[in-house]
């Protein structure tokens, strides 16, 4: 392709941004061609090496301020081809105002489909058990997704929080979070509520498979990891006979005071903490790069309680004496610190590190 | 390696090539090509994020009939280059630990 038609298309899907901008990306890249063929390559070759088109568009798309992430509705003409040469006067240019009432529509219709599914599932809660297998038998054909990504302002202004439906019905709770640190703690009502230092970081999704199983999930996924400081999302969640799942990427995780028919965390670089947590049937947690500390966990007769580290430490304390529990402890390459265990107890207790140490001592000993 | 672990360090590593000395696009890719892959797509964020941040400005020299763009590393820029280091110290004692240097104990 030539390097006028490279960039005329560039111009083309870029003409949303301020002329200012606009000039300097397209400049930049004109010049990066222009460099490549003054070094001898031809000029569709030079073209090529600026990558796959559409990717080099997303590419450049995400390092823009927030405003500009996603392109406008203005697509060149399929029948034209892609690369197709546009006379001047034709090149687009979304007036501010119309931009402006497409996301406040999108807004409203998001707020009005929050206030309604809330409304509908408060109902069903208020009016017990007829209406909330009502509830179900409505959104169980298959499978219903829906988005809400709206937050509601609540209290400080740099802040927003989710206000979720309560958990009643739902089987699954999944948190997701990326780049983040994450905090749960119990609810003081019966709803779900997530703080977030950046609420349009926030996503909460609600699905229901094929078995009429429920699963709440919450994303948080945030571009940039902050070393000295990163981004906060805290969720609290009510008491419940949920199946509560934590996959977090980069960031740490801390969960107290928490009960959950079963929990499963899985944390690829960070420190897992959980304090007071209690399992109904099991816990399972898994760290990749970090550590995990434990006390005070509970799980009741015939439960199991799973723990392993790939890199990193364990130290875990547990309720009770040994002998509530069966244990069985390994260390690739690190030390193993566990009281001579003799019991043979009805709770599964599996901990294992790669690298690294573990520590395990019980409450009553 | 994960994506933001790369960013970070793909970012001071252009600082790292302008530090000698003002570089423009290509000789910024030419130059760090033999230790690090990165191609305008990932270099034309990470200028025009540094440019935002203080650490790089620019400035457009004439050569061959057209206008070609310099960066020039700033303070701010060499400051950054060094809390880079800094920081590294850190991961790496950090991993020594980790790893078990003193073997014997394990």
């Amino acid at each position: 392709m030539k390097k006028h038609d490279f960039i005329l298309w560039l111009r083309n899907r870029l003409s949303d941004l301020p002329p200012e901008e606009l000039d300097r990306v397209c400049g930049f890249y004109a010049n990066a061609i222009d460099e490549r063929m003054e070094d001898g390559i031809g000029e569709e070759a030079a073209v090529h090496a600026m990558g796959e088109p559409e990717a080099l568009l997303r590419e450049i798309r995400a390092s823009l301020p927030e405003q500009y992430r996603t392109e406008p509705g203005f697509r060149v003409n399929p029948r034209e081809g892609v690369y197709a040469r546009r006379p001047a006067e034709q090149t687009y240019r979304p007036a501010a105002p119309k931009r402006g009432a497409g996301k406040a529509i999108a807004l409203t219709v998001a707020a009005i489909a929050a206030v309604i599914i809330t409304g509908f599932s408060l109902f069903t809660i208020w009016s017990g058990n007829p209406f909330s297998s009502l509830f179900r038998r409505v959104f169980s054909h298959n499978t219903v997704t829906y988005n809400i990504d709206t937050p509601v302002p609540y209290e400080a202004a740099d802040e927003a929080a989710f206000l979720l439906p309560d958990l009643n019905g739902i089987d699954r709770v999944v948190i997701r979070v990326d780049a983040a640190t994450l905090n749960l703690y119990p609810s003081d009502s019966d709803s779900v509520i997530a703080f977030s230092s950046d609420p349009t970081k926030l996503i909460r999704t609600q699905e229901t498979d094929a078995d009429g199983a429920v699963t709440l999930t919450v994303t948080g996924t945030f571009d940039k990891l902050h070393l000295d400081n990163p981004p906060c999302i805290d969720v609290n969640l009510p008491y419940g006979d949920y199946e509560l799942v934590i996959e977090s990427d980069a960031g740490n995780v801390c969960l107290n005071g928490l009960i959950a028919k079963k929990i499963d965390a899985t944390v690829h670089a960070g420190i897992l903490e959980l304090q007071s947590v209690t399992a109904k049937e099991s816990l399972s947690a898994v760290v990749n790069t970090g550590s995990i500390s434990a006390f005070d966990i509970a799980v009741p007769a015939q439960g199991s309680i799973s723990l392993s580290c790939d890199i990193g430490n364990i130290d875990l304390s547990l309720p009770g004496s040994s002998s509530a529990y069966t244990v069985n402890a390994s260390v690739k390459l690190g030390n193993l610190d566990i009281p001579p265990v003799t019991g043979s107890g009805d709770i599964a207790v599996e901990l294992s590190v790669n690298v690294g140490d573990l520590n395990l001592w019980f409450d009553e000993e | 390696m994960d994506i933001q672990l790369k960013r970070g360090i793909l970012e001071v590593c252009v600082l790292k090539a302008l530090q000698r000395q003002d570089s423009y696009g290509y000789q910024i890719i030419k130059d760090l090509s033999p230790s690090v892959e990165l191609s305008e797509s990932t270099l034309y964020p990470i200028l025009r994020r540094m440019e935002g941040a203080g650490c790089v400005t620019e400035y457009s020299v004439e050569h061959s009939g057209r206008l070609r763009k310099y960066y020039h590393l700033t303070p701010s820029g060499q400051e950054r280059i060094l809390d880079f280091l800094k920081e590294w110290d850190e991961v790496v004692k950090a991993y020594d630990f980790i790893r078990g240097k003193n073997n014997e104990e394990a």
